[in-house]
């Protein structure tokens, strides 16, 4: 249920940064769009912690998720190699 | 009157209990305080062992905290306090934008550094807004942060209307 739930979230942020870009005419390639969905997910859990249910347990769930998200789009990112037309 | 939670002294602040800053307050707490009769109101603060009460973005300042009663409900609800929290929060968002590019080297125009940081605080109030259960109860700091995107959109529109004019070409 956990992964599912990350890999929905995971998506989500990917497609929500893509699609971002695409209105704005903005090239983006892989490692961008990996760097850009870690600020979102990072600004999301900010933006969750602010609450002040914090302690709650959904919400420290759901903030632990969002910061993992982000260790790994930043991983994600390290690793895609930069293209030709992006150097 | 006394906390309910540990009998101490307190004070009112916008309709919720606050431990009295001088009497037992915890090093570097930050605490959040909502209105509970209009939940419309939410501010933050840091605490700060023996001293005063320390504004937490967009919170109210020590002076706002030492005013009480009904005056302190309506300080929440003036225009000019939703100014100076908008005020922070731009900026906030704009800072962690553009330390965010510059630390990975990504190089970015003024325009697209604006539009960063009216995505970050579209992320923000999407964060808190994510349990349907207590959106409620931070309405204002999410329409603060939806306006603050906007702002923010705008002025990237302009500022990269600026650059097509003078230098022709796309976002970069």
């Amino acid at each position: 249920m956990s992964e599912l739930h990350d890999n929905v979230m995971s998506e989500r942020i990917l497609s929500e940064v893509k699609i971002w870009a695409r209105q704005r005419d903005i090239t983006l390639f892989p490692k961008k769009t990996y760097e850009l969905a870690a600020l979102v997910a990072d600004s999301e859990a900010n933006g969750a912690s602010d609450s002040s249910w914090m302690n709650k347990w959904e919400y420290a769930e759901h903030i632990k998720r969002l910061r993992k998200l982000r260790e790994e789009f930043r991983i994600k990112g390290q690793e895609v190699p930069m293209t030709e037309r992006e150097r | 009157m006394n906390c309910p939670i540990c009998g101490k002294f307190t004070t009112r602040l916008g309709g919720g209990w606050v431990h009295h800053a001088r009497t037992h307050v915890k090093e570097g707490k930050i605490r959040q305080s909502i209105c509970p009769s209009t939940y419309n109101y939410v501010f933050y603060y840091r605490t700060r062992r023996g001293g005063p009460v320390e504004p937490w973005r967009g919170g109210p300042t020590w002076e706002d905290v030492q005013r009480k009663g009904k005056r302190q409900t309506s300080l929440y609800k003036s225009a000019e306090f939703s100014r100076r929290a908008e005020a922070e929060l731009k900026a906030e968002a704009y800072k962690t934008a553009k330390l965010y590019m510059k630390r990975r080297r990504i190089p970015t125009s003024e325009a697209l550094r604006l539009e960063l940081a009216a995505l970050v605080a579209d992320s923000e109030a999407d964060g808190l807004y994510s349990l349907a259960s207590v959106a409620a109860a931070h309405k204002a700091r999410i329409g603060s942060l939806r306006k603050v995107a906007n702002q923010l959109r705008r002025e990237a529109t302009i500022a990269q209307s600026k650059r097509l004019v003078k230098e022709g070409g796309k976002w970069k």
